[in-house]
């Protein structure tokens, strides 16, 4: 099953693409939702600013596609600010639509905790994820940089894994079968981070397509 | 939960060569740096610092080699500095695939290209370099290396450049580098009483305990070691194994 991985002119594309290069998968860099292929895995880099995420994609017509795709039989993985377009809207800088994937929205780490928080969280955190598909990585350290975060789910059990930061429990993967996201790093991860990358991959290329009518 | 801590290897580069000095001064060549980076990879580093002493122009894209090497083996973040004068400079060293660029001069200059580049980039790609030397009242940032004087005091500058939007803080103490006296723990505290802004504790690490005493001040969320580690005077696990035993949190691999 072919690898697409979206442009998104952010600084971490080359970091992934390297990462993949690295767990021995086979890609190509997509720049417009002509170039989506039937069936692929879709990979969605980014870091920066949501909104900024969202202009690129709704500009290379990716918005709309995207859904489509997903509803014809096609995977996606989100990474970071990848992951945090799929929700329905960030409150980062004014409010933005995302994708709606993720009946969730994406908030300031502050805005949602009682106690002073230090943002951006720059830190290697542990992962708990005891349940669900990524249970074998349960503990293993992964690097984190952001200060927004997905969070107010609708269905709390798409949330796959999480950490503990500043007393607040932060979603750091989601997975919903077709669709899998990681506010993390996999690609600055280490070792660990390449094996998690890989897994999701492998994860989505073996996952029925499920219908759309399933999500947000 | 307690907090978690990260250990930083700091390579000071006159590219194409790692080299350390005291005090910023008084430079030698130390190797390869990829040779060094690729080992504290294994040895589980949470995070790689360049540091360009030189920064000329002239040996630019020795600098970018250096990194463009470092990216195809290392899988951890990766900050770069020195020599990082504009929006486009910061840009590029990006899209080699560097995290963060740490920026001193320029900033200091013209404070509003924190601002440009966080705007661009990301704030958590702005790293606010600070190399700060004792005062009789306080300390004042310095540039170049610690040689030129500011006029500024390290307090107000801080504070200022959390408004422009860095992400981080690397604080070196210039009259700490090399010493293996220990971090400055005043200045570190001082600064953490400061801004709601992760900090980096640079220069003075000569003990495993150095790591600790740096990581209990409030607002120090990583600790950056160049010749501990350079001259395999210390491991990147002895150091972790320290900071866990007096009650950090940090990443094992």
């Amino acid at each position: 099953m072919m690898i697409q991985v979206i442009d998104t002119k952010t600084n971490n594309l080359s970091n992934v693409l390297r990462a993949l290069s690295a767990c021995k998968l086979e890609f190509e860099v997509i720049y417009t939702a002509a170039e989506l292929r039937g069936g692929s895995v879709v990979v969605l880099p980014g870091v920066g600013a949501f909104a900024s995420c969202m202009t690129s994609l709704n500009e290379a017509g990716f918005s709309a596609a995207l859904k489509s795709h997903l509803t014809r039989g096609g995977k996606l993985l989100g990474i970071c600010v990848g992951m945090q377009a799929m929700a329905r809207f960030s409150t980062e800088f004014g409010q933005h639509a995302g994708l709606g994937f993720f009946d969730a929205k994406v908030e300031h780490l502050a805005h949602t905790s009682n106690v002073p928080v230090i943002t951006p969280n720059v830190n290697w955190l542990p992962l708990q994820s005891e349940h669900g598909r990524f249970a074998e990585f349960n503990g293993a350290h992964v690097y984190f940089v952001h200060s927004y975060h997905m969070c107010q789910f609708k269905e709390p059990a798409l949330i796959a894994g999480t950490v503990d930061y500043a007393g607040q429990s932060v979603c750091a993967i989601v997975d919903q079968g077709p669709v899998i996201g990681f506010q993390f790093h996999p690609e600055k991860s280490g070792e660990i981070g390449l094996r998690i990358l890989a897994h999701s991959i492998a994860l989505l290329q073996n996952t029925e397509p499920m219908p759309l009518s399933h999500t947000a | 939960m307690s907090k978690q801590v990260r250990v930083i290897s700091r390579l000071d580069i006159k590219a194409p060569n790692l080299i350390k000095g005291i005090r910023l001064e008084g430079l030698r060549v130390m190797g390869d740096p990829q040779t060094f980076v690729c080992q504290y990879y294994a040895q589980g580093i949470d995070e790689i610092l360049y540091m360009d002493v030189v920064a000329s122009l002239y040996e630019r894209s020795s600098l970018h080699d250096v990194i463009r090497h470092a990216v195809e083996r290392v899988f951890v973040p990766i900050t770069v500095g020195g020599g990082i004068r504009s929006l486009q400079d910061a840009t590029e060293i990006l899209s080699l695939g560097a995290d963060k660029i740490a920026i001193n001069t320029a900033a200091v200059k013209q404070p509003e290209l924190i601002a440009e580049i966080a705007r661009q980039a990301g704030s958590q790609a702005v790293v606010l370099s600070v190399e700060c030397k004792r005062e009789q009242q306080g300390w004042q940032v310095y540039t170049d290396n610690g040689r030129e004087k500011t006029g500024r005091d390290v307090i107000d500058w801080v504070k200022q450049a959390q408004q422009l939007g860095v992400g981080e803080i690397l604080l070196t103490s210039v009259d700490r580098e090399g010493t293996r006296k220990g971090y400055d723990l005043e200045l570190l505290q001082a600064v953490s009483d400061a801004v709601q802004l992760p900090i980096i504790a640079s220069g003075g690490f000569g003990e495993l305990i150095h790591a600790s005493q740096a990581a209990a001040v409030k607002n120090v969320t990583a600790v950056a070691v160049a010749d501990g580690l350079h001259y395999k005077r210390f491991t990147v696990k002895q150091i972790k194994q320290q900071l866990s035993a007096d009650g950090f949190a940090v990443r094992t691999v």
